[in-house]
């Protein structure tokens, strides 16, 4: 019984740290590059340009360049 | 001493006249002429948004790194002009013919820097809006590395951008070298008043170098006439950001 109990609260300590680390690397990611990823997945070989392309254009048109200051 | 009596014995007095008269030229060059060209070549690196990933989480980094790759790629290939003369300047890319789609996306999207003894802002369109950004204030340190561009003696200087309210934006940290003997306050991407023209600048992805100066009484340069809203350049970030949010 201890040893079912401990690995449960172990199992959920993992899942609960795992959790926060996902929630602090999604902090850092402003979601215009997200949304730019997404884009180029979906647009992947479409007109012929790859996805990668298809993601440089929305990012270039909507999101944050480094040219400023990012508040 | 003996290699400077040889060389003084070989060389006749109307070659080192010469040779002082060519010295003298190049640098009255530069404080003479007061219009000129800087054109930069750019060493990108990969942007600020896609390192910070990559220093907080490399496994989710993986998902950016080839658009990260891809945009520095592209950014390595453009070159950027600085267009002076005593009142103003101009920074912007140097575009050319014939480009791909991508190049001509970064000629369309990097925005155009104007200078002169008021304003200092960037013409931008982004979001198929037209932005006239008031850019910020720089705090520079002035240091006393020195090293040699173009032949020209330079001084680094560390500088760091700062609202009206005075707050400093450390994250912005940019590292220029500027020449005194160049007696012009401009620099790139709105980057200026340091006593000499910055001819490299460090500011995240962006390292700008001077590949070349052409000093010119022809160069011609105005205003760009840009039908846009006004707004600050922490106002520009926080559209930029609300959006999304």
């Amino acid at each position: 019984m201890k040893k079912v109990m401990l690995f449960l609260m172990l199992s959920v300590f993992a899942l609960g740290s795992s959790g926060f680390k996902n929630l602090e690397s999604k902090k850092a990611i402003d979601p215009c590059f997200e949304e730019a990823i997404e884009v180029g997945e979906f647009m992947d070989g479409y007109n012929g340009k790859s996805g990668a392309y298809n993601a440089f254009i929305y990012m270039r048109t909507f999101c944050m360049s480094d040219s400023f200051v990012n508040n | 001493m003996i290699v400077l009596l040889t060389i003084k014995s070989t060389l006749n007095k109307f070659d080192i006249y010469a040779a002082l008269l060519c010295a003298v030229l190049f640098y009255c060059e530069a404080a003479i002429c007061q219009k000129g060209k800087v054109i930069y070549t750019n060493d990108a690196s990969i942007s600020s948004h896609f390192q910070k990933i990559k220093q907080k989480n490399k496994i989710e980094y993986l998902k950016y790194k080839k658009l990260a790759e891809y945009e520095m790629d592209l950014m390595k290939k453009i070159e950027y002009e600085l267009i002076f003369n005593e009142q103003e300047s101009i920074f912007k890319v140097i575009e050319k013919k014939n480009v791909d789609e991508e190049i001509n996306m970064i000629y369309k999207s990097e925005g155009i820097f104007y200078k002169n003894t008021d304003e200092n802002i960037c013409f931008i369109k982004k979001r198929f809006s037209n932005y006239s950004i008031d850019l910020m204030q720089i705090k520079w340190e002035i240091q006393e590395d020195t090293k040699s561009i173009l032949g020209y003696k330079c001084k680094k200087a560390i500088g760091y951008k700062t609202d009206k309210k005075n707050n400093t934006f450390l994250e912005d940290r940019a590292e220029a070298w500027f020449c005194p003997a160049i007696k012009h306050s401009y620099g790139p991407l709105g980057f200026s008043n340091l006593p000499g023209i910055i001819l490299q600048l460090d500011y995240k992805s962006y390292h700008l170098l001077a590949k070349e100066i052409i000093f010119s009484d022809k160069i011609k340069l105005s205003k760009p006439n840009f039908n846009s809203k006004k707004i600050s350049e922490i106002q520009f970030s926080k559209i930029m950001k609300d959006k999304f949010n």
